[in-house]
């Protein structure tokens, strides 16, 4: 079963969800569950929604907004 | 045990990058500020003395190379210019932004800072104005 990590503002206001959907693939969804990017532990990757690249590492959290 | 090596972020950047990490929670403690997007840029901004987020921006996009997609662009200037005061930055998520820090260092007196030119007007007299 996937790992959710939900994320909240200050305020409790859901920001969106990080899902562990495999070893390889971890996703940020916004509140609505749109796709935002992915991580890949593996190739240290973070990707767009688009599948282009955003740095190395996880950088997931400054794809939220 | 530091703060810095409780941290959930710890075990997943760089020697250099946890070194940061230690050196920004100090910070942030002392500042008595948030572990948010906007401290974070704040800080990479002081410790690499840079006065404008567009030259923290310009090395970003000098160091991911030509090819960088419209869209993440757009997503990271927004990342680096308008932070969040409101979104956490103390998960996971965001600890390879730690070993970005060291890039910055290391490409701030070679990459530089965006040329913004203030617009220029001429003054116009009443005589001037159309009918």
């Amino acid at each position: 079963m996937a790992n959710t990590q939900e994320l909240r503002d200050r305020n409790g206001y859901l920001l969106g969800r990080i899902i562990e959907t495999s070893s390889t693939r971890h996703e940020i969804r916004d509140a609505n569950g749109y796709l935002l990017g992915t991580y890949n532990p593996q190739s240290n990757e973070t990707r767009d929604a688009n599948g282009y690249l955003v740095g190395r590492g996880n950088l997931l959290a400054s794809l939220l907004r | 045990m530091s703060d810095a090596q409780n941290d959930p972020r710890f075990p997943h950047m760089s020697e250099m990058g946890q070194g940061e990490l230690a050196v920004y929670l100090d910070w942030i403690k002392g500042a008595q500020l948030a572990d948010t997007e906007y401290a974070f840029v704040t800080y990479t901004m002081g410790r690499a003395q840079i006065k404008d987020p567009r030259h923290l921006f310009a090395i970003w996009l000098h160091q991911m190379g030509a090819s960088v997609d419209r869209q993440v662009k757009s997503q990271i200037r927004r990342f680096f210019m308008n932070p969040s005061d409101q979104v956490s930055f103390a998960s996971v998520q965001s600890a390879g932004w730690f070993d970005f820090i060291p890039w910055v260092y290391q490409l701030v007196a070679t990459v530089p800072a965006p040329t913004i030119m203030p617009p220029t007007f001429v003054k116009v007299g009443s005589n001037d104005l159309p009918y």
